[in-house]
């Protein structure tokens, strides 16, 4: 046994740091990956691929795009993320072994794995992009080849041309490349000859002419970084400049350190990295972004069921959650009764203002059949996606709401675009039929419901006055029962007690919590009068509500929370 | 004898397989194709006009015959004409006839010819136009580029990555005139850019004393003004689905900036408060300024329409005369871009429902006006269901360039026509592509198409190195 572990140790801990990889990206953070997907749009066409080549660092983002449309299978994402971290270590791996051919063998192969948990770190943070990873490996790999090369003459051929090459390919990572040959030229024995340092200068210098030279309008330091390593405008330098440092630095320590024979020591250096790994990705992962991301897909799949299953094993803590847990208590007629079994804010639980958030809004305003609005929210977020891309997630929303408003050419424009896609292809298939069938999108049970919801006048729309804004949709449709749902949430968390009951419709049996408010309109009058009697209430929420009041006046009211908390009567006293 | 029989056989097999004629069921219709280029008419320098065949079909033929050229061209469903042929052709024919046959499941379908004319009337060869996402408040990338008609080559101007994603507009020319520009750079580090020959300032709008910074740029012919409105814009967000959105001015004015003396000239006459004056246009002569103006204030968007007015203006001294002279009142309507052509003998302008920004209004026209008589009316032949909007003309006042929506009602694509001494255009035809499925692919609209005489040389550098220079307010 012992003998197999240290025979194949190596591979055990490839494997393992592997699997930690799949299992952290492709299910801690699989919500994360859909939303990267979501949020670029690969196209199989020549156009699309011409566009993406045509700038520095065009190889590396093709690739990197290439392989992120694979994130729209999380688990997938996973191995993909976790593939690149280790043909990244191996790169490294293989330039130490390349030095130290000329030397000795080294036992620092677990140091190699320095650089690639550095950016797992830095990919805990989804700005980072794919494109830095992918265009780091390449650079390894390249630079691997370089310190093959016995002949002098071949070297310095080779790295006058691999270096403007490299950065045409792949961008700024290339910066890498350099310090990894020099370093490899500096410490491989029988090497260290001037012509291959003369060719590197020549190349800084040739790539240095042909960045002056580039017709491309970008600002100098996103044209050295050339492809999307970050998904803002504004690239990080630091991150960037220390983990290309790190990579040459971990190569040249690896390669250069005594050997030693202590087992143990390897052990300790593997648990050591292992807990600092850990310690630093628990700190960085965001859960709170991760439950956001789920419950956006899950209203998009309009699985309302398992954002109330997921809110009732963990609150929701975020406003956007909020926001996404009253949209399926509202999509699933269960407000009424379990509005108040979730912790309300006073402010912002049913819609964010246009400038706080669209994401989830545009989602909202879906389901509430304002197409048009939810079409402009989308196409605004749309507008704002920070590296340029376009969306697939926007434009299914964009094809939907074209569809929805008859605006079938257009609808068709971004179905084709769909069409062209590995993923996307097959919902964008079935929208087409629908739009090729006679009264295809009016018999769909989603959107011919949607077209019918939409409203039928113009009035001016905004969150400032929801309460307006949905007594509007009701009027254009009185069937509309996501957007009366929505009315009598709005009034119960506005604490309007009058256009509540002026608005009620009465059902049999009236839902909990609308009854509740009622108790608490009858709460101050006589119990027995035919006016009482008429209200559709129960008599035991009156009893009930009759025995908070009592305990209101009588207890310290954060004793109120375990009994009442799930009640209206509880919001309306004690959440300010 | 075997051998001979099967030989034989073979024989008859190749030779039908060999065969270039084959079997066509005629269709007594035009093709299917995209762009739609039936019966336009075309300048003789215009790129290969690229097109698609838009029903299914396992590959198709093109035949281009003249009375001096035919040659065929062949693809899956994607016509490709080759350059050196096409240029060719142009040079030595006034018409071409095009006759197109597609390969279906039941065979070839051969489909009524149709005929591509040759104008004799040059064209300027390149078109200035931003090309930008049809968004709403927020925008991402866009960019300024010029492209040869001649050919494909589209070269970039600017682009906003170069300005921290800033918005670029208002590009605009002095009667066409490649070296003498303006552009609009918002955002910080911005300032509206003015070329002349080779030297390039950045001046700063926000000028002491007016309300707002200059928005809608039209050079004077000689090139020594400038009229800008300066606006107070909003939007506003339609639910009803037949609509999407209306933009519409609180306030604007006209002034007058001298380029020269880099100074905002008085202008008392545009600056009515009980009036929203913009687009203005100078007549091909430079002495009226033509203009857009509606009452103010707005009270009820789709109550507010603007009339085509125009005031004297003096060249020599940049002033405008007092008295507002009323060009056009439409009926039921309201006016914009009006753009005198060069030769001075229409105005053409467009038309919406209501309002002062049509490219958001389906039923937006082009409508054309003749100086002498006075008559408008819309240019009916390249009107269509959909929105056109903003327009220009040539430097010989022969074609027109103008931004529609007809492909798919919101993506604004650049379609050219070619008018006749008669004042009558023709159809108009599609800026063509080397890829004809280009449009169905992009997600970005063309918009402010302007015909430029020749290459516009502004370096990165030049935009880069200019200095921002503080404008003086004459007032």
């Amino acid at each position: 046994m012992n003998r197999f572990l240290s025979t194949h140790s190596r591979t055990i801990f490839t494997c393992l740091f592997g699997m930690a990889a799949i299992l952290f990206f492709g299910y801690f953070c699989q919500y994360h990956l859909m939303y990267i997907e979501g949020m670029q749009l690969f196209l199989y066409t020549g156009e699309y691929f011409k566009e993406t080549l045509i700038h520095p660092g065009g190889v590396a983002d093709l690739f990197a795009r290439f392989l992120t449309q694979f994130y729209h299978l999380p688990l997938v994402g996973g191995v993909i993320i976790a593939l690149l971290l280790i043909l990244f270590q191996a790169g490294i791996w293989s330039n130490v072994k390349n030095i130290t051919a000329t030397r000795k063998q080294s036992d620092w192969w677990l140091l190699t794995f320095i650089p690639p948990a550095a950016y797992w770190y830095l990919l805990c943070d989804f700005n980072y992009t794919l494109t830095g990873l992918a265009a780091l490996t390449i650079v390894v790999w390249v630079s691997s080849f370089y310190s093959k090369l016995h002949k002098t003459s071949y070297r310095a051929g080779y790295v006058l041309i691999v270096i403007p090459l490299l950065w045409i390919a792949v961008g700024g990572a290339a910066a890498a490349a350099v310090l990894l040959m020099a370093f490899a030229e500096v410490l491989m024995k029988p090497y260290r000859k001037w012509l291959p340092f003369s060719g590197i200068v020549l190349g800084i210098l040739f790539f240095l002419f042909i960045f002056f030279t580039l017709p491309i309008q970008n600002e100098p330091l996103q044209l050295f970084f050339g492809g999307l390593y970050y998904r803002y405008l504004k690239i990080p330098l630091f991150p960037y400049i220390s983990m290309w440092t790190l990579t040459a630095l971990v190569t040249a320590v690896a390669a250069v350190l005594p050997e030693f024979k202590k087992q143990w020591i390897h052990l300790c250096m593997g648990a050591i990295m292992c807990a600092a790994l850990f310690f630093v990705i628990c700190l960085r992962y965001d859960r709170t972004s991760e439950r956001e991301y789920m419950f956006l897909f899950a209203s998009k799949q309009m699985k309302w069921q398992q954002i109330i299953k997921e809110s009732r094993k963990q609150l929701p803590n975020s406003l956007v959650a909020v926001n996404m847990l009253n949209l399926a208590l509202a999509m699933t007629d269960s407000s009424g009764d379990d509005l108040f079994n979730y912790p309300q804010p006073s402010q912002g639980a049913l819609i964010l203002s246009y400038n706080q958030d669209m994401l989830y809004a545009q989602e909202i305003l879906f389901n509430l059949g304002l197409i048009n609005e939810s079409r402009r929210y989308a196409f605004e977020c749309l507008s704002q996606i920070p590296d340029r891309q376009q969306s697939a997630y926007f434009i299914m929303r964009l094809a939907e709401s074209d569809m929805i408003s008859g605006r079938d050419t257009l609808a068709r424009k971004y179905l084709n675009t769909l069409n062209q896609t590995l993923f996307y292809k097959k919902w964008a298939q079935r929208r087409l039929f629908l739009l090729n069938t006679e009264n295809g999108v009016d018999n769909h049970p989603v959107y011919g419901s949607l077209r019918k919801m939409q409203p039928k006048r113009n009035f001016n729309y905004t969150v400032l006055q929801f309460g307006q804004m949905l007594r509007n949709i009701l009027e254009d449709n009185p069937r509309n029962h996501i957007a009366y749902n929505y009315l009598m949430m709005y009034y119960m968390l506005t604490k309007n007690i009058p256009a509540f009951c002026e608005n009620l419709q009465i059902v049999h049996p009236l839902p909990r919590h609308y009854q509740e408010v009622l108790a608490l309109t009858a709460g101050h009058s006589e119990s027995d009068t035919p006016e009482f009697h008429k209200l559709p209430m129960d008599d035991q929420v009156f009893l009930r509500f009759k025995q908070f009041e009592k305990k209101l006046q009588a207890v310290e009211p954060g004793t109120l929370d375990k009994e009442y908390g799930n009640t209206f009567w509880y919001y309306f006293y004690m959440i300010k | 004898m075997i051998r001979n029989i099967f030989f034989i056989i073979f024989l008859c097999l190749f030779a039908g397989g060999c065969s270039s004629e084959y079997q066509y069921i005629v269709a007594d219709r035009f093709p299917p194709i995209f762009p739609d280029y039936i019966d336009v008419t075309v300048p003789s320098t215009i790129a290969p006009l690229n097109f698609m065949i838009t029903a299914p079909c396992s590959s198709c033929q093109v035949s281009i015959k003249g009375a001096n050229t035919a040659y065929v061209v062949k693809g899956k469903n994607k016509i490709r004409i080759p350059l050196r042929k096409w240029k060719k052709a142009l040079e030595t024919e006034n018409i071409l006839e095009v006759t197109v046959s597609i390969k279906e499941n039941r065979g070839w379908i051969r489909y009524r010819s149709f005929h591509i004319y040759i104008s004799e009337d040059p064209i300027d060869d390149i078109l200035c136009y931003r090309r930008i996402m049809p968004g709403y408040a927020y925008y991402n990338f866009m960019g300024i580029y010029q492209r040869e008609i001649s050919t494909f080559k589209e070269k970039t101007i600017v682009e906003n990555t170069l300005f921290g994603n800033s918005c670029l507009n208002c590009h605009a020319f002095a009667g066409n005139d490649p070296q003498k520009m303006q552009l609009h750079i918002r955002g910080t580090g911005g300032g509206t850019l003015i070329i002349d020959e080779e030297d390039v300032k950045r001046i700063d709008t926000r000028v002491d004393g007016l309300w707002g910074s200059f928005r809608y740029p039209y050079w004077h012919p000689d090139g020594r003004y400038i009229a800008y409105s300066i606006n107070n814009t909003s939007q506003t967000f339609h639910n009803e689905p037949s609509r999407i959105l209306d933009v519409f001015d609180t306030r604007s004015d006209i002034i007058i900036y001298d380029v020269e003396q880099n100074k905002v000239l008085s202008c008392k006459t545009l600056m009515d408060s009980t009036c929203l004056e913009t687009f203005p246009a100078f007549s091909a002569d430079g002495k009226i300024l033509y203009f857009c103006s509606a009452p103010a204030p707005l009270t009820e968007l789709e109550k507010t329409f603007y009339s085509l007015k125009a005031v004297s203006f003096d060249p020599q001294n940049g002033q405008t005369g007092d008295s507002i002279i009323n060009i056009y009142t439409p009926k039921n309507g309201s006016t914009a871009f009006p753009r005198p052509s060069h030769d001075g003998r229409y105005i053409t302008f467009t038309l919406a429902d209501y309002g002062t920004f049509p490219i958001w209004h389906k039923e937006a026209d082009i409508w054309i006006l003749n100086t002498d008589s006075g008559q408008a009316g819309p240019a009916a032949s390249i009107n269509s269901e959909n929105t056109e909007s903003y327009h220009t003309w040539s430097s010989n006042s022969k074609w027109l360039a103008f931004a529609s929506r007809r492909t798919d009602g919101l993506y604004t694509r650049i379609y050219i026509a070619h008018m006749n001494e008669e004042g009558i255009f023709s159809k108009p035809f599609l800026l063509p592509q080397k890829n004809p499925g280009f449009y169905s692919e992009s997600l970005q609209s063309y918009n402010i198409p302007e015909f430029v005489s020749g290459t516009i040389k502004l370096s990165k550098q030049a935009i880069l190195n200019s200095q921002i220079i503080t404008t003086r307010n004459e007032r």
